[in-house]
């Protein structure tokens, strides 16, 4: 699990769906996706994936995703988000560091 | 209001407490925009009712006399995140109502991967720990409630003076025309024309 994989689960469980595929990825090589995400990490790819179907706003509500440069996370409210912090599921303050994103 | 702890919350000598925020938000309009939830435990609090926030808050020891010294308390969040800096900057805290309310509870064990808390450790429902009261015998009681007099931001931290409805009891609560340079919070005007009770002369 890392913190693409554990976003898409955490959005299921809620009810919220995110596209099953982008560009050559499917939801089926979520294998390679997870075995790659620290290349998807360090070349930003995680902003363009979630920049695809989500618009940038101020201030979070419950089930956006928060992003940075070392992951993803989802929003519990507007100060705390829900996402994998050294490998385990941790709250964490939605910092001024941190983007939010809102799925169309 | 009763500020006893009963049975409830001492089996094993065991207790455990926290302490639940309210403040009442609004626009720079004056309308009420939402009531913000916080509580000083580590994992999210749910009352039955609502969802309050985890968050490093602190307050004042209260201390309540019978000098005509107005009671307020100080209550400090941490915004080293910045994660407050948008709500600070956004809303108006000052003259709201802020309410403080004590938890004792007695907190049950947990087995997590075979190791086990003593004292609890939250439940984890398949989303985000929280601590559901519901399952709990506790004890609660309002520590102290009142309007939010004073309030600053800076980078670190959020600083809010809260004073209690006491000091509203015989006096004349002065509109917001006084001069900043002259009284520096609403106590401050309160108690200069305020003399054991009655208007100074």
């Amino acid at each position: 699990m890392n913190c693409f994989t554990f976003v898409y689960g955490y959005l299921l469980s809620k009810g919220v769906y995110l596209p099953s595929s982008w560009e050559e990825y499917t939801k089926q090589d979520m294998r390679i996706f997870v075995s790659k995400y620290k290349w998807f990490l360090q070349n930003k790819m995680h902003y363009k994936f979630f920049e695809s179907f989500c618009s940038y706003v101020d201030t979070a509500k419950e089930n956006d995703i928060i992003i940075d440069d070392n992951g993803v996370a989802v929003a519990i409210n507007k100060f705390k988000c829900y996402g994998i912090f050294k490998k385990k599921p941790t709250i964490m303050d939605i910092d001024k560091n941190k983007k939010i994103l809102r799925i169309n | 209001m009763s500020k006893s702890i009963s049975t409830n919350a001492r089996q094993e000598s065991q207790v455990a407490m926290l302490h639940l925020f309210e403040f009442d938000m609004y626009d720079f309009n004056g309308d009420f925009v939402e009531t913000l939830r916080f509580t000083d435990h580590d994992i999210f609090v749910d009352d039955g009712t609502n969802d309050y926030t985890p968050l490093a808050i602190t307050f004042d020891a209260l201390k309540e006399d019978i000098s005509m010294e107005a009671d307020s308390i100080t209550v400090t969040i941490d915004n080293v995140s910045g994660a407050l800096s948008y709500e600070a900057l956004n809303s108006e805290w000052r003259n709201n109502r802020a309410k403080i309310e004590r938890i004792v509870y007695t907190p049950k064990a947990d087995i997590i991967n075979t190791e086990t808390y003593e004292y609890g450790y939250g439940d984890n429902l398949g989303t985000y720990p929280e601590l559901l009261l519901s399952e709990y015998t506790y004890d609660k009681y309002t520590l102290f409630e009142g309007i939010i007099d004073t309030f600053n931001a800076s980078e670190q931290a959020l600083n809010g003076t809260i004073t209690s409805l006491f000091a509203n009891w015989t006096t004349k609560f002065p509109p917001r025309t006084y001069n900043q340079t002259e009284f520096t919070s609403v106590v401050d005007a309160m108690v200069n024309s305020v003399y054991w009770g009655r208007e100074s002369e």
